[in-house]
């Protein structure tokens, strides 16, 4: 139905990789990849970024969409 | 910070603060920190985190510096100056802007040790001392 791409920051990407192409039976929600991706993704504090937006969990994925993983942040 | 204090010559105070990589040596020495930042989100969010800065504190100015990839240890990783008409402001709000660098700014940390990698996310610390904004606000 659709492609996306996925981008993985920081700890994360050790269970990821950094970056997959994702074909997608369904589109569904941020919440249904979570779930498809499992592992960490299904932890809040994991947050969600789709194309350059912070987005809820319930966004709609849209065929081509750039959808990116956060593990928690910090610098200093 | 020369030019910082000479271009701030109406402030009663400068505080400086440089954050560098720590070198914890025994049983498994750190040799660096990598870290990495997002390619648009790690700077819009520092620009945001300024403007909330000298929203919030009486300061003149503001100057931040932050690294990203690999850095040796005891080498700068974050630089920041305030300058105020009043010391307070100038101390107070170099402490807020490292509290949102710690916990918020989006960057991710790698230690490189000698028995490997190892990602390093805020402590539980780091968490409590940004919260504590909260409660004075």
């Amino acid at each position: 139905v659709g492609t996306i791409t996925v981008t993985f920051w920081g700890r994360i990407s050790d269970q990821f990789g950094k970056k997959q192409q994702i074909d997608l039976k369904e589109l569904g929600s941020i919440s249904d990849l979570r779930k498809t991706l499992g592992g960490d993704l299904l932890k809040p504090a994991f947050r969600a970024i789709v194309n350059g937006e912070f987005i809820a969990n319930d966004a709609p994925i849209t065929d081509g969409d750039e959808v990116e993983f956060m593990s928690p942040v910090g610098g200093g | 910070l020369e030019h910082f204090r000479t271009a701030h010559a109406e402030a009663g105070g400068v505080v400086s603060f440089i954050g560098q990589v720590r070198g914890e040596t025994e049983p498994d020495p750190v040799e660096a920190l990598y870290l990495e930042a997002h390619p648009t989100l790690t700077e819009s969010g520092i620009e945001a985190a300024i403007t909330k800065t000298r929203g919030r504190f009486n300061i003149l100015g503001l100057d931040v510096a932050h690294r990203t990839g690999l850095i040796p240890v005891g080498e700068t990783i974050v630089y920041i100056a305030t300058a105020a008409r009043h010391r307070r402001d100038a101390f107070l709000a170099a402490d807020f802007m490292m509290d949102y660098l710690k916990t918020e700014a989006i960057f991710w940390k790698r230690e490189h040790r000698a028995s490997g990698t190892h990602w390093i996310e805020p402590r539980a610390k780091d968490y409590k001392d940004a919260e504590r904004w909260q409660n004075l606000a």
